[in-house]
């Protein structure tokens, strides 16, 4: 089957796209500068790709999950969402100087992500699509702007954080694996013979690796050391248009990553035995429960995401290797 | 099951006046050939006199049997005389009221329970003009009108293909409207036309005025302020359309012809983009598209800015875009609301007014109360400016007017109250809702998603006619891929 025949393949992918963007939109690299993080990177999405790929054989086997896996799969998704919302909001409230309470900022992106879930898989799969055009665009417009600042003389190696590129990987590594998770639970993803989908992984890695690549430029060989490099490149451009520019691209980011993860927790719920609605109402229950417990416990996203990429792992990978996910087989697709 | 005609003259006459009770415009003539009695049912300014006369009352005048029985007589009358070129036979009440509401000549004799049926028409209608919603620089300047028949035939003018079918629905429990259904059997889908007959047909509306009445019945998905159904008053759309497969549904009486499916992008595209040169047309395609977004997020955008991030604001306008805002009572949301307000109050008090008073309230609204606004500090000229501008765009786009006034609304109380953060949510809301509506399987937000290249040639931009015209473009393919997303 030809590339163009794959329906859908576009949309989730661009989600998953998106989706890849937000680590790095909102993330504070801790040890390295942008050249360093830029490899890091391509390692950790080498990583991925592989993992993603084993995914995609996984799902194209059209099996559904037993209940209890399914249910734990909700918690998961659940896990996840929680700290990318709790990352969101700390962001927002950085990027918009304290405006709003947390709490109220956390009311409104709750009630959007799960109005956008509630519409289903498949919206999300073709706003994801429209939006990315727009997000590419933005991305362009930020770098555009930025560029004549940019000093090539900063992009030189710090030769005392080359030996660090492996905690770097290690950070970057934890929050990839939620992606892959999705690209195995989204519906759309189960159709087989879709590998044009895997592309998500390294086209993510170059959207990065330009923002990474344009940052160390402009902010010097330290300057994506410092807290939301992104945000700083925008506001370094000088010119009024570019912060808007950046919150949209870190508040879409976001939203596709946790709406897809919140159609993915309905799934697992309607998979677990719960009904429709109350598997809505359960998984975003559970996603304000877990929003506001990380916010109070005051845990690092960072550890949060290395501990949800553990027991990511310890889900995921049975499902992968057993390619069956020991429950009930799926209805094949309509007949044309 | 409808009540047949009753055999005898007399009964059918009786039933006719008491279904009728008595109104003015009722005409019943009795005549008589060869001593069978005869009647003629029509309406007074719904038939044309002159062609009564000539067409039926001369040539039955000179039908002169010596003996014969009434079923005789209507064999020759049905067989051998042609009255009208819209002659039919009748045996039920139901019809035999409706074809006469419809300005139908109804002939019946006595001892015979069945009607003929002539169509002599006489009611005036408009002459073709030029549609006032959707003008243009070069094409026809013809419109259509409010006779279902005389829209028929300025399609059919354009399309001469044998493949352009017409058929005819009666809907309306009370006004038993006309209603056609027009489609070109070699492009349409016949699920597409089945699905529209069976929505029409299951639209249970006693009133059938306008192809709005019906929209209705059409979109599918979350609730929403779009619709998957698009409008013409233009035969030269209505031809484009119907060749790319779509259903065209003509309401007796209405010039407004519903298109089904219809697309979101095709808002931004008009007639005379087919006529101008492809780079012009795809610079004013451009104009629109970003006109559409002036219009909904320019009013948010700005009270936004002004409330919480007046960091954004260049330098050189910070101190006139908040010293605007300062000086006057309300908050920037208030004053963009009341301004929103006064400017659609303004609108829609002029719409339906004459001309000379329409112009007299444009004065009165734009120089004396637009001016005292400003000049008594209630409103800034920064705000002034931004619904201006807000406003002119959004006659850019006039098939998404109503949409669009909400949806400005919408995203100056979210400005408002939320900021930039809750601009960009409603936006990416704005879109999934979007994404979630189709009409009768075709996603709104085809061909941009689902994907479909092929339609590039004439999205953003128009590609030349001669790659234009290599290969037609069909509204299917939408549906098709629409579907093939939801497996």
């Amino acid at each position: 089957m030809r590339t163009e025949q794959i329906s859908g393949a576009g949309q989730v992918f661009s989600l998953l796209a998106l989706s890849q963007s937000f680590w790095l939109l909102c993330s504070r690299p801790p040890l390295a500068n942008g050249l360093l993080t830029a490899a890091a990177g391509a390692a950790a999405y080498g990583v991925v790709f592989f993992l993603a790929v084993l995914c995609r054989r996984a799902a194209a086997k059209k099996k559904s999950l037993s209940k209890g896996s399914a249910a734990a799969g909700m918690l998961l998704a659940a896990g996840y969402f929680s700290v990318t919302a709790g990352q969101l909001i700390t962001a927002c409230r950085v990027l918009f100087d304290e405006a709003f309470s947390p709490f109220f900022l956390l009311a409104v992106l709750l009630a959007a992500v799960w109005a956008a879930a509630a519409a289903g898989q498949e919206p999300l799969g073709r706003a994801a699509f429209l939006l990315a055009g727009v997000f590419l665009l933005g991305v362009v417009l930020l770098i555009a702007g930025v560029l004549p600042q940019a000093t090539f003389l900063n992009l030189r190696m710090p030769e005392r954080d080359s030996a660090l590129l492996l905690r770097e990987i290690l950070f970057i590594l934890p929050q990839q694996i939620e992606p892959f998770l999705l690209l195995l639970l989204a519906p759309q993803t189960d159709r087989p013979h879709s590998p044009a989908l895997l592309l998500w992984a390294p086209v993510g890695f170059l959207l990065n690796a330009a923002l990474l690549l344009t940052a160390a430029p402009v902010l010097g060989h330290y300057g994506s050391l410092l807290p939301y490099p992104v945000m700083l490149l925008a506001k370094s451009a000088g010119l009024s248009g570019m912060v808007p520019v950046y919150c949209f691209l870190l508040i879409t980011a976001a939203f596709f990553r946790l709406s897809g993860l919140a159609a993915g927790a309905l799934r697992l719920g309607k998979q677990a035995g719960i009904a429709q609605g109350a598997a809505l109402w359960a998984a975003a229950g559970l996603t304000l429960v877990g929003t506001i417990t990380l916010h109070y416990t005051g845990w690092e996203p960072q550890r949060a995401y290395a501990a949800l990429g553990v027991m990511g792992l310890l889900w995921g990978l049975p499902v992968v290797a057993a390619g069956r996910g020991g429950g009930q087989k799926r209805e094949p697709a309509r007949q044309r | 099951m409808p009540e047949k005609l009753d055999r005898s003259l007399v009964l059918v006459r009786e039933r006719i006046e008491k279904g009728m009770r008595g109104s003015a415009d009722l005409i019943l003539d009795e005549f008589q050939i060869a001593g069978v009695k005869g009647l003629a049912f029509m309406f007074d300014g719904l038939v044309s006199n002159s062609q009564v006369s000539d067409f039926l009352l001369r040539p039955l005048s000179r039908i002169q049997p010596s003996e014969i029985t009434p079923e005789g007589l209507w064999d020759i009358l049905q067989r051998e005389f042609l009255f009208s070129s819209e002659q039919g036979v009748v045996d039920n009440y139901d019809d035999l009221f409706t074809r006469a509401m419809s300005g139908f000549v109804l002939v019946l004799l006595d001892g015979v329970p069945k009607a003929l049926s002539l169509g002599y028409q006489g009611f005036v209608t408009r002459s073709a003009g030029e549609p006032a919603m959707e003008k243009n620089l070069r094409g026809t300047r013809e419109g259509f009108t409010e006779s279902n028949n005389t829209n028929t035939a300025m399609v059919r003018r354009r399309l001469k293909s044998p493949c352009l079918t017409v058929e005819t629905l009666c809907l309306g429990r009370q006004s038993r409207t006309n209603v056609r259904m027009v489609y070109l059997s070699d492009a349409a889908e016949k699920e597409t036309v089945d699905a529209v007959r069976q929505k029409l047909q299951s639209a249970g509306l006693s009133l059938v005025l306008d192809s709005a009445f019906l929209q209705a019945f059409f979109g599918k998905g979350a609730a929403s302020l779009f619709t998957g159904t698009g409008v013409t008053q233009r035969p030269d759309t209505l031809c484009a359309k119907l060749t790319e497969g779509r259903v065209g549904v003509m309401v007796d009486g209405s010039p407004n012809v519903m298109i089904v499916p219809y697309l979101f992008t095709e808002h931004f595209h008009t007639l005379d983009d087919y006529t101008q040169r492809p780079y012009f047309t795809a610079f004013v395609r451009a104009l629109r598209l970003a006109a559409f977004f002036i219009t909904i997020l320019l009013p948010g955008y700005y009270v936004a800015v002004v409330t919480f991030h007046p960091e954004r604001i260049p330098r050189s306008l910070l101190p006139d875009f908040l010293g605007s805002v300062a000086a006057t009572p309300l908050s920037a949301a208030g004053e963009a609301l009341v301004l929103f307000l006064l400017y659609e109050l303004l609108r829609e008090a002029g719409l339906r007014l004459p001309d000379a008073i329409g112009h007299t309230l444009s004065v009165v609204g734009g120089i004396v109360i637009g001016d005292a606004i400003v000049t008594a500090g209630l409103v800034g000229l920064p705000m002034i400016i931004i619904i201006a501008l807000t406003a002119v765009s959004a006659f850019a786009v006039p098939g998404l007017y109503e949409p669009v006034t909400i949806l400005r609304f919408l995203f100056i109380i979210i400005g408002g109250g939320l900021g930039l953060y809750g601009m960009v949510l409603g936006i990416l809301l704005l879109a999934v809702n979007l994404c979630s509506l189709h009409t009768l399987g075709t996603p709104l937000t085809a061909p941009v998603a689902p994907w479909q290249p092929g339609a590039l040639r004439d999205l953003f931009w128009r590609s030349g006619w001669r790659r234009l015209g290599r290969r037609d473009y069909r509204i299917s393919s939408a549906r098709q891929k629409g579907e093939q997303d939801a497996d």
